[in-house]
């Protein structure tokens, strides 16, 4: 039970994380791809966006943790 | 990049709140069962907390006084030299492309000095040459001339004489043939007279 | 699968080993004083940056040969041009120094962390709190100082805002100034833990799987142990994914910071 818990958690805090890091990725992909001279800013502006987003992920996969043994 | 940056605070913000509901239940959880468990590792504690502070502070006050003066100053120096060997590179190079032109335009010049000069000197040479050639010609001609003259000179003067001699000969061969003493002036004028024609025959 | 069953109270051990114990492996009582496992590994970091920093500045020449000061250097360099020159239009000299000491902190905790036996200081709520208070102190003092008191006040409504909801913007973002005390302190803290929790079960996995085999020797327990290989390549590449993270994270800090600085040097 506690497994499933955790699993249900992590999986439902990782979906819209994983949509947003996928058109981070994209979007700059194709940036990089439009403007290949903007390739160091649109890194940065990448590293930066994915941070953002998995943080939100990783908080799922902490909190699922954390609470395991709460359940 | 505007709207860029409002998505990111949007995002951060969202985030933030996520999170801060979701400590503060579980914080309020925790409390309600005690401490300890899950999501206590989620609050901050006083032990780790304020050594923590305290670390930071010392390391940006060490590192603020004997690190990032020393490596900021390094890296600009190090930017100011590269900077300025390349731009006295760049003016090396442009010196030594000046004086490449220089070079090559006093090359050119020299070049066609020469030319000219030689061609002065193949044309004086010219005229000296003909001007000797005219000259001895002309000292040729005029040495030919006065021999011919000379010759012609000796010629007649020898013809002369000989005209006379032959004459004053014959006066006295005829005397001394005939015996007798022919009055000197017309012999002498008869015997001419047959000499130069004779002279004037051999001429011819 | 009867090696699994052993897996959650291992699991158990892994997550207690990650909270804040006492650096002798006793119980943390919050109510005690004492050395934690994470600052005794603070404490290690800054050692190592310390004789790092040490070796760096010593070695400093115009033409570099030590390996040590080029690394530190190019690492500064970073922090100088595309973190606070990037982030902050005016004057970013000033916060270069702050910057720096910030992102060599986090950076030499992450990599420490990554030691097999040693732990990231920026695994707990207390170091990466302290670190983002930090931040949050700075920009503050920054802002009022370069906008005056109450021009950094004002400065947190943007302009063209109609003056009857000012006041609302003004609190929400009054208090979303606050919160990013939380995200940059949880941000940090969740990617190390959650990296080396993640690290953990994969070792775990692997000496499970493995076990049966080393206790006796037979054919079912070889094949029994096959898919520790894979959980040991798994491993290996989520270690190298966490030495990537411990930069990003670091960069990812510097980088926040130094955006909150430049908003609040000057009026937006």
């Amino acid at each position: 039970m506690e497994f499933i818990g955790f699993g249900l958690l992590y999986g439902l805090a990782v979906t819209a994380p994983a949509l947003a890091i996928g058109m981070v990725g994209g979007k700059a992909a194709e940036s990089t791809a439009r403007q290949p001279e903007m390739a160091g800013r649109i890194f940065t502006v990448f590293i930066l966006s994915a941070a953002f987003v998995e943080a939100l992920a990783l908080l799922g996969f902490v909190l699922g943790i954390l609470v395991q043994g709460k359940l | 990049m505007k709207a860029f940056k409002k998505s990111i605070t949007l995002m951060g913000l969202s985030g933030a709140f996520v999170a801060a509901s979701a400590v503060a239940a579980y914080a309020a959880e925790a409390e309600a069962e005690g401490g300890g468990g899950g999501a206590s590792a989620l609050i901050p504690k006083m032990a780790e907390f304020i050594p923590a502070v305290l670390a930071f502070f010392i390391v940006f006050m060490v590192l603020s006084k004997f690190a990032w003066p020393a490596i900021s100053d390094m890296l600009e120096k190090r930017a100011d030299t590269i900077r300025e060997s390349l731009e006295k590179a760049e003016a090396a190079k442009v010196e030594a492309e000046r004086l490449l032109a220089e070079y090559k335009e006093t090359m050119a010049e020299a070049r066609k000095e020469s030319a000219t000069i030689l061609a002065q000197a193949k044309q004086a040479a010219e005229a000296t040459r003909t001007e000797a050639t005219a000259k001895a010609q002309v000292e040729y001609d005029a040495m030919l001339t006065k021999a011919r003259e000379a010759i012609v000179g000796e010629k007649n003067a020898a013809i002369a004489e000989l005209q006379a001699s032959v004459a004053r000969i014959s006066v006295a061969v005829a005397g001394k043939l005939i015996g007798s003493e022919l009055s000197t002036e017309d012999h002498l004028k008869v015997v001419e007279k047959y000499v130069s024609e004779a002279g004037s025959i051999n001429e011819n | 699968m009867e090696v699994l069953k052993k897996l959650p109270e291992e699991v158990d051990l892994l997550l207690r080993s990650l909270s804040t114990l006492n650096v002798n492996g006793q119980e943390y009582k919050p109510t005690e004083f004492v050395l934690s496992n994470y600052i005794f590994f603070m404490c290690v970091a800054l050692t190592v940056l310390a004789i790092i920093m040490y070796v760096a500045v010593k070695n400093l020449k115009m033409v570099p040969d030590s390996k040590v000061s080029n690394a530190v250097e190019s690492l500064a360099q970073f922090v100088r041009d595309d973190i606070a020159a990037g982030m902050i239009p005016h004057g970013s000299k000033k916060y270069f120094g702050f910057l720096a000491t910030l992102f060599f902190f986090i950076l030499t905790s992450n990599i420490i962390g990554l030691i097999p036996g040693c732990k990231p200081s920026t695994g707990t709520m207390g170091v990466t709190v302290a670190l983002s208070t930090t931040v949050f102190a700075y920009f503050n003092y920054v802002g009022f100082k370069n906008q005056g008191f109450l021009g950094y006040l004002k400065s947190f409504v943007p302009h063209g805002v109609p003056l009857a909801v000012a006041p609302v913007i003004w609190v929400i973002e009054v208090f979303s100034s606050f919160l990013r005390i939380f995200t940059l302190a949880v941000r940090l803290f969740a990617n190390m833990y959650a990296g080396h929790i993640i690290l953990g079960i994969f070792a775990i996995l692997t000496s499970l799987f493995i076990e049966p085999m080393i206790e006796h020797l037979s054919a079912g327990s070889v094949v029994g142990a096959l898919p520790s290989i894979g959980w040991l390549a798994l491993m290996t590449a989520l270690y190298l994914l966490e030495v990537l993270v411990a930069f990003v994270q670091a960069y990812v800090f510097t980088l926040l910071s130094a955006v909150y600085i430049g908003a609040a040097a000057e009026a937006h």
